[in-house]
């Protein structure tokens, strides 16, 4: 149903391309702390999108059981992704260097799996959403009504995103991690320690994960499936934007988001979720090192 | 030869990398203050033999002592700061980043002030880079980058240097700017020890020769004597026996 009327219109266009930019934002974290952790550790990470899910389930709990406001439950869920990344490091991903890449597919995978399935049986599939009085408050600027729920979920992926880039081209152990995955032989020579480096890459990754889904966890269904398109999707926005371009990942990403969001507006769901990997094949065909060019990796 | 006492000493050493051992039982004794050239053909384990020595492979057995400190536990940052440096074979640099960044994670072991002078203090010692600082460090020539590499080791402060074949795909007139850079740093108090295809240019600013062979020591003595070594002269140095 689409809504008449000049100002009507705009208004409609202007929500939806609030919306394509604020999904984008996210797709933007999942995208660049897999190829963060893919590029450092040399691991495709299948269950990138669980711990998304699991944030969102977590902020859930927070919110609707638990009592905490928004900020809180962000804050918890992105603390506690960060913990667990650490953990994941160390119990499995650490002990892969040097094994065969088939390993390191099919352990992820089995991750994926078994974390979906205890979300599904700790959640029931029956999507859920997490209303908060966030879920119902609006900004009215001139005659756009914009959802506060969308505005703080930009607002926390700008802010992750500026982090991550400062923390990459800014920081000693940043640049240490794009040390790590430039040339591993060349980091140790200079000193830097590859596990903690790695570790710290996981933790990242993984605590962008779980931030994003705490973040949009007001704005969408909450599910026990959620996470698990979105790895295949963050592949694709990698390839669209140049296999290890950071800034073009991102900027794919965002392109992918407004995308969606307006043929969204007009089309069946199921087609907008093709839209990434119609755009993907499109690419690899016309332009295999991606729109903005390949770098290596981080 | 400025007598500084043993400053590596290896005993019955057996590194390598799965079940069997690549370098086995390999003991040497490494004078402070000097030039020490291993030879040998293709897949004997030299370059092994270095990453052993650095701590980036597996250890079987044996000891390696630096400055009388068994350190074949440690980890390869650890060994680093105790004062050994090690420059893998082949290009071994962060490409993607400028020649400044590659300097900077140089002194990734110092903090603060020690990390501006130890950039500043190779700077010095190698003008060209000085002048290469903004260009990315995978556009730089091959003489270039090994230079670079070379210099973001030399920023930590070695007092042994692990060279495994620093000349490999230089010109001849860059493979003599890498030995005079060699002997250069011996004069400054530093312990060389390198592997090397060009046995000849590098035996001659060498005190001693080492040939390895199927992963043991072959033969060891002064340079000139390695040199002269008829069955070294027939298969490394190109020569015909007598
Ligand atoms: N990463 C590795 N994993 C397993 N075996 C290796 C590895 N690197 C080298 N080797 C084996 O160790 C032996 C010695 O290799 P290397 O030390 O590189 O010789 P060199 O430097 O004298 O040419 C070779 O037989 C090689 O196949
Ligand atoms: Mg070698």
């Amino acid at each position: 149903m689409r809504p008449r009327g000049r100002s009507v219109d705009l208004n409609f266009y202007a929500q939806l391309l609030l919306n394509g930019i604020v999904i984008g934002v996210i797709y933007a974290l999942i995208a660049m702390g897999l190829s963060l952790i893919f590029g450092v550790l040399e691991i495709v990470n299948f269950a990138h999108g669980e711990f998304y899910m699991l944030g969102a389930m977590c902020a859930y709990f927070l919110t609707v059981n638990w009592g905490f406001g928004y900020w809180p439950a962000v804050l918890i869920v992105t603390a506690v992704a960060i913990s667990l990344g650490c953990v994941l490091y160390e119990a499995l991903l650490g002990s892969l260097r040097g094994e065969s890449f088939e390993r390191s597919i099919l352990l992820t995978l089995g991750l994926s799996m078994v974390l979906q399935n205890g979300a599904v049986f700790l959640f029931t599939t029956t999507p859920k959403m997490m209303a908060t009085g966030l879920s119902y408050s609006n900004i009215i600027v001139g005659e756009l009504r914009l959802p506060l729920s969308r505005l703080y979920a930009l607002g926390l992926g700008l802010a992750a995103f500026a982090a991550l880039y400062l923390t990459l081209y800014r920081t000693r152990v940043g640049k240490a991690m794009r040390g790590v995955a430039q040339n591993r032989d060349a980091a140790l020579m200079v000193g830097i320690d590859p596990r903690a480096v790695s570790r710290l890459a996981v933790a990242i990754g993984i605590g962008l994960s779980g931030l994003a889904g705490a973040a949009l966890a007001p704005v969408y269904a909450v599910h026990p499936l959620m996470g698990f398109s979105f790895v295949f999707k963050a592949f694709a926005i990698i390839i669209i934007g140049g296999l290890g371009n950071v800034s073009g990942a991102a900027i794919a990403a965002v392109m992918l988001g407004i995308l969606e969001s307006l043929v969204g507006g007009f089309l069946p769901l199921v087609m907008v979720d093709a839209l990434a990997f119609i755009s993907m094949i499109a690419v690899l065909l016309l332009r295999p090192q991606g729109l903005f060019g390949r770098g290596v990796r981080v | 030869m400025a007598d500084a006492g043993i400053i590596l000493e290896l005993e019955r050493l057996s590194a390598g990398y799965t079940e069997e051992p690549v370098v086995v039982d390999f003991s040497i004794a490494v004078p402070g203050e000097s030039i020490t050239t291993i030879i040998g053909a293709n897949g004997a384990g030299k370059s092994t033999l270095l990453r052993a020595i650095y701590g980036l492979n597996r250890h079987f057995g044996g000891s390696v002592r630096f400055l009388g400190q068994p350190i074949e536990t440690l980890l390869p940052k650890d060994r680093l700061k105790l004062g050994i440096g090690f420059v893998p074979q082949g290009r071994c640099n962060f490409p993607l980043m400028s020649v400044r960044e590659n300097l900077e994670l140089g002194a990734y072991t110092l903090r603060g002030a020690a990390a501006a002078d130890a950039i500043e203090r190779v700077l010095a010692q190698f003008p060209l880079l000085a002048a290469k600082l903004p260009v990315l460090a995978g556009n730089l020539s091959g003489g270039e980058q090994q230079i670079l590499e070379i210099a973001m080791v030399l920023e930590a402060g070695p007092k042994l240097l692990l060279l495994d074949e620093p000349s490999l795909g230089l010109s001849p007139g860059n493979q003599d700017q890498i030995f005079a850079t060699i002997a250069e740093l011996r004069g400054r108090g530093l312990t060389v020890l390198v592997v090397e295809q060009n046995a000849h240019g590098a035996l001659q600013i060498s005190d001693t020769g080492i040939v390895m062979e199927l992963g043991r020591l072959f033969m060891t003595g002064p340079a000139a004597e390695v040199i002269a070594d008829p069955r070294i002269k027939v298969a490394y140095l190109g020569g015909k026996a007598n």
